[in-house]
């Protein structure tokens, strides 16, 4: 199989009866999903159920991929309906707040590990519409008018959203990145 | 906007995927494909959702009407909403379930607000006097008894989609109008208090209760 093959190809060859092709694609964006659903949970085993509940989604869905449209946006949205439902039936649990407490001051070898659990931390403070906007656009590269159309909202809607959250982590993160008044 | 960021890129804090994790997770899948089960395609689904619609709304007016139209109405403008009651039922009942097309959800949502305004308005006409709330009682619930194996169909086929509100009003919408259909023609009151309350108002608890029941079904696809 060739290695550059893009999504959209492997797609094809699976939508014609290739299994092979599917577990190239998820072995090609299982982890980024995985990844993904961590960042907009907050929680490890409620990520892996779900990544596992998209994928198989993508497979019981198929039929209705539309030949030609991008694969990983179908598949973000997938993800993000996965965790929606999942919030609805199971009340949030209130998460730390977004503040960084003195143990996460740790030593200058930790930062990257404290940045990266700070920055979890402030994300599961963020409504969940914000949360989603910003690891969409800021995380797995998507563009606005790509998370809009997934989602079946405005792209304006989007922006706002993303906009809205950014503000609040910046003011969550200023600590950790050592920001006074700027 | 996001140029003033800090690097959100930063993924020490996310837990990798164990490769047993992740072999369990493609068994899983490539177990479900072993099935060799093929989905039913959407418009198939929603072709035989309208045939058992059209087949209720059939037999329950011939049964009911017995060739006469009781709708004290104009006779014109009883056809016209009739027609329209099709055909808002026709399209909403492929909206329901055709992929994207979120804008055809939201016309199809509009129109059947407006055709919902429209029925008790054009049935301002004379009215016999029966008791309001035994007969109107009747009308609800036969409205409301017709729609409702289209309606478990809906929630069937819904359950192959992502949870969405929009989507399960439209199907609902769809299922709604067999009743509705019936009683336009069955119905012998044409009070507009009458047909606001239990004609309307019964096709709005089907959509409401279907909205609500969708919300807390499994979904077996999170797919939009």
């Amino acid at each position: 199989m060739p290695v550059n093959e893009t999504d959209e190809e492997l797609m094809d060859r699976f939508l014609e009866g290739d299994a092979a092709a599917f577990d190239a694609l998820f072995e090609r964006h299982v982890s980024g999903v995985h990844a993904y659903l961590y960042r907009i949970t907050g929680n490890r085993s409620a990520a892996e159920d779900l990544a596992q509940q998209t994928f198989l989604s993508v497979v019981r869905a198929r039929d209705r991929f539309r030949r030609g449209a991008k694969v990983k946006p179908w598949l973000y949205a997938i993800a993000t309906n996965a965790a929606r439902d999942a919030r609805r039936r199971v009340r949030e649990r209130p998460t730390d707040s977004g503040e960084l407490n003195e143990a996460d001051m740790g030593t200058v070898e930790q930062v990257p590990q404290i940045l990266g659990a700070s920055l979890q931390r402030a994300l599961n403070s963020l409504p969940p519409v914000q949360r989603e906007a910003i690891v969409l656009h800021q995380l797995e590269g998507l563009s606005f008018k790509e998370i809009a159309a997934m989602l079946g909202q405005a792209e304006s809607t989007v922006k706002v959203r993303a906009h809205r959250g950014y503000q609040a982590l910046k003011a969550l993160l200023k600590p950790a990145l050592g920001g006074g008044e700027s | 906007m996001s140029d003033q960021l800090p690097d959100l890129t930063t993924t020490e804090a996310t837990p990798a995927l164990s490769s047993a994790r992740r072999a369990a997770m493609l068994n899983a899948v490539r177990h479900e494909l072993s099935d060799g089960r093929k989905p039913m395609a959407w418009w198939a689904a929603a072709v035989l959702t309208i045939v058992a619609q059209l087949v209720i709304g059939a037999a329950a007016t011939a049964a009911t009407t017995r060739g006469e139209i009781h709708n004290p109405g104009a006779f014109g403008t009883v056809m016209v909403i009739a027609a329209l009651l099709l055909v808002v039922q026709l399209a909403a009942s492929f909206a329901a379930l055709a992929p994207e097309r979120r804008n055809s959800r939201l016309t199809l949502a509009f129109t059947g607000g407006a055709l919902a305004v429209l029925i008790p308005i054009v049935g301002n006409a004379s009215s016999p006097a029966v008791d309001f709330w035994r007969a109107g009682m009747a009308c609800g619930i036969t409205e409301l008894a017709l729609s409702f194996v289209p309606l478990v169909l809906w929630l069937v086929w819904l359950t192959r989609f992502a949870a969405d509100p929009l989507r399960t009003a439209i199907a609902a919408l769809a299922a709604g109008a067999t009743g509705q259909f019936v009683l336009h023609l069955h119905c012998r009151s044409a009070d507009p208090a009458h047909l606001f309350v239990f004609h309307v108002g019964a096709w709005a608890l089907a959509v409401g209760v279907s909205v609500v029941l969708r919300q807390r079904l499994p979904s077996r696809s999170h797919a939009p």
